[in-house]
């Protein structure tokens, strides 16, 4: 059977921020059987969607730069699959690019260099936080101030996970006496 | 309109603490929004338990769709929040809200609350509480929504009637129509008034408009004025049913598409409160029930269809519509599922024709030990039927039976419960490599059923027959899994099942005592019970273990499921002949119990 591989890019935004990796993988494939569209079941007594996902995103986080990857049966213009799927899912589950792969292309975990998040903090801690930037002294992250948040680059480099999101807050909620309001995953440095 | 936003208030970290938080967003797919210069009238649809649990509820489903299907009506869904986020919101000051246009539940023009589960009384108060609205219906100004009540347990809803201004007895597709017409005239006038003119319904009860009076000895000693008839749907086919429903992103408890195939149960189960109140037997046609089916798995997505009843396998056109519906969902790769099973070889057929069933084990309830005690209780199964069943679903390849049975019924003996522990040996023996898996529950005596005049058996007794069980049950090996059910819980819900009006003040005191969530053991506690009954001078026992007589006037005697009390009589001296009643059908074997 011919296969026809798609990687697609959606956001999770807020209020989805609050639902888990296994609840958005069944959205998805609630969200193909609606649309009718052609996708490659899993074998077995309970049949899915064959979806291969990235690293799954932390309850509590947004995110600009989701991915997974999707089979096909039958092959489709990258916009219809992307247009058809907008149809069966709120605009903050947007899907904001679809690409075709070739069948051999590496995974999203394989693929993937490095991942870019921004954490927001109250605008008061604006004037502290550029101080405290200074001596925490992690070598490989670079720090910049945008407006009222804080943008940390680098989570990852090569392959090899230096921080999760959560543990990366924990340690500026230390330094800095507060939690971010939010925290986003900009997007997947490739 | 106040907005509950509910990410303005938490912060994220507070979200975060929060148990599954998914459970208070809301915007799930198919969920209605009206605009609100449209509104001309709203109704919560409150359910007083868990996301999980209420969002899996079909009546809920069916109210939902009717509502928001009528013009100028907004129908939004409220859940009891588990006890981590309760906390949250009385610290907070969040008002109770609902999950589509997140307003707060006293703003309202109605709050239709479904009663399941007697055990979820204290959730109700917890749900009137969180959303500021006073508890008792007397107390509650002009200002607050009509608290309108459902479900079976409105078929003796004495225990809560304190807290509601009305209920509705019996199926709600066409009354709630009528209810809503009514409140959308009536806007601006008094709640008397509108009470009034409620109470002119078929199937509405206004507990405020009706009086009891007692004995000294504490029995009802007269309830009037005149009885209410529940109302029940004639033909299923033409009754409105959702064509489109909400999917959750929770995983609850049911999730999957609900297909409600037929209504009423014709076996006549003497223990079972369902095949009473849900009578008459009713079908919806397999052309309906496949039109529905598919239409559902376009609007949802969901992978599986799951076909409702009392008794899957007595649906006349059952082998047809499961061969033409898995036929036709195939493709999309959708399962069927079918609980419900009758205890024979037919149904293990039926349901070995469906894919998904390789899955674990299948479910069956023989209910009682023995051949006697079956017959006590009109569950008319020989050994054989039993062993024939089980011997088809192990050699059809299932691993597993898990089979039901209740203890503490009436007229039970130990050979009784000696006899569930040889079926399980002899099921053993019959089956090589292969397992049981039993869930043994006491049996609470109901309402409306021909045991409503039986006594309660006491726990110590309960416990013992447990530790006959255990004796048999544990020699037998890892072959054998069984779990029993909480006796003392099972106490409570016996008492409020048969309660009358003055057990609302031990309900509210059980509730201040932080009483939520009840059919949850990590929250439940007995003592909490023992001390508000003793606190308002009722006894438990009283309610509980306690043999009626014929003549007593029962909590519910006002209200009525259609089946009348010779008839429930009689099947109670039947069951102490040890006598069966066969199936009724419409034109044949008919029993005259009243309903039709």
């Amino acid at each position: 059977m011919d296969r026809f591989r798609y990687r697609v890019k959606h956001q999770k935004m807020a209020p989805f921020h609050f639902i888990s990796q296994l609840d958005l993988s069944r959205l998805w494939s609630r969200a193909f059987r609606r649309a009718g569209l052609p996708v490659v079941y899993s074998q077995g007594f309970n049949p899915r969607p064959l979806l291969s996902f990235g690293p799954a995103l932390p309850l509590g986080v947004e995110s600009r730069a989701e991915y997974w990857d999707v089979s096909l049966s039958r092959e489709l213009f990258p916009e219809e699959l992307l247009n058809t799927l907008n149809g069966e899912v709120f605009p903050e589950l947007k899907i904001e690019e679809v690409t075709p792969l070739p069948p051999s292309f590496p995974s999203i975990n394989r693929s993937m260099k490095g991942i870019r998040y921004s954490y927001y903090f109250s605008p008061s801690l604006k004037e502290r936080a550029s101080s405290l930037t200074e001596e925490m002294e992690i070598e490989e992250e670079k720090r910049e101030l945008i407006g009222e948040f804080l943008v940390v680059f680098f989570l990852f480099k090569k392959e090899k996970i230096l921080y999760s999101p959560g543990e990366w807050a924990k340690i500026l909620e230390k330094e800095w006496g507060e939690d971010p309001t939010r925290i986003v995953k900009e997007e997947v440095l490739w | 309109m106040e907005v509950v936003d509910l990410e303005k208030i938490l912060s994220r970290q507070e979200m975060l603490s929060i148990s599954k938080p998914a459970r208070y967003i809301g915007r799930e797919w198919n969920m209605s929004m009206k605009k609100e210069e449209d509104v001309e009238i709203s109704v919560a649809l409150a359910f007083p338990d868990l996301y999980e649990i209420g969002m899996s509820h079909l009546g809920l489903k069916i109210l939902y769709h009717i509502l928001n299907s009528l013009p100028g009506v907004r129908a939004e869904r409220v859940f009891a929040p588990w006890p981590d986020m309760g906390k949250m919101m009385k610290e907070k000051n969040i008002p109770l809200y609902s999950l589509e246009s997140k307003i707060p539940l006293r703003s309202f023009d109605v709050v239709g609350m479904s009663l399941q589960h007697e055990l979820n009384y204290t959730n109700v108060l917890y749900l009137l509480d969180l959303a500021g609205i006073p508890l008792w219906s007397e107390e509650r100004g002009e200002e607050f929504p009509l608290i309108l009540g459902g479900g079976p347990c409105a078929f003796n809803p004495e225990p809560v009637s304190s807290f509601f201004d009305v209920f509705l007895l019996g199926e709600g597709e066409e009354a709630i129509v009528e209810i809503v017409e009514v409140l959308k005239a009536m806007k601006s006038e008094k709640r008397d008034n509108v009470l009034s003119e409620l109470s002119k319904i078929e199937g509405c009860y206004v507990p405020r408009f009706y009086s009891v009076s007692y004995h000294p000895d504490g029995k009802i000693k007269s309830i009037s004025p005149g009885v209410v008839r529940k109302r029940w749907i004639k033909d299923l086919d033409s009754a409105p049913y959702p064509q489109k429903i909400i999917v959750p992103y929770l995983n609850i408890v049911h999730d999957r598409i609900p297909l409600e195939i037929s209504r009423g149960c014709t076996r006549g189960c003497r223990f079972c409160q369902a095949g009473m109140i849900y009578r008459p037997h009713r079908e919806r046609s397999p052309e309906k029930v496949i039109e529905l089916a598919e239409k559902l798995v376009k609007s949802t997505g969901y992978e599986e269809v799951s076909l409702l009843s009392l008794s899957s396998t007595d649906y006349s056109a059952i082998e047809y519509l499961v061969r033409e519906l898995s036929f036709r969902l195939k493709e999309s790769k959708v399962n069927v599922s079918l609980p419900s099973l009758r205890m024979d070889a037919f149904s293990v057929g039926i349901a070995q024709s469906l894919q998904e069933v390789r899955r674990s084990g299948l479910t069956f309830a023989p209910e009682a030990g023995s051949e006697r005690l079956r017959r006590v209780i009109n569950k008319g199964l020989t050994d054989e039927d039993i062993f024939q069943t089980v011997g088809k679903t192990f050699s059809s390849g299932w691993r597993e039976v898990k089979l039901y049975f209740m203890i503490g019924l009436p007229g039970e003996r130990e050979e009784d419960i000696r006899g569930i522990a040889n079926l399980v040996k002899e099921i053993l023996s019959r089956g090589k490599k292969r397992g049981v898996h039993l869930g043994i529950s006491a049996f609470i005596p109901k309402s409306h059923t021909p045991f409503q005049w039986a006594k309660e058996e006491e726990i110590e007794s309960l416990e013992e027959k447990m530790a006959i069980l255990h004796s048999l049950l544990r020699p037998l090996g890892h072959r054998v899994r069984y779990n029993w059910s909480d006796f003392e819980v099972n106490l409570i819900e016996g008492a409020l099942s048969r309660g009358d009006r003055r057990i609302s003040s031990v309900i509210e005191r059980v509730y201040r005592k932080g009483g939520v969530m009840n059919n949850w053991r990590e929250f439940f506690s007995l003592q909490r019970w023992q001390e508000a009954f003793e606190e308002e001078g009722l006894n438990l026992n009283f309610y509980t273990h306690r043999e009626r007589e014929r003549e007593e006037i029962f909590p519910w005697e006002h209200l009525s499921s259609g089946v009348n009390k010779d008839f429930l009589w009689k099947e109670y001296q039947l069951s102490q002949e040890e006598k069966i009643t066969p199936p009724c059908r419409e034109g044949e074997n008919c029993y005259n119990c009243g309903v039709c």
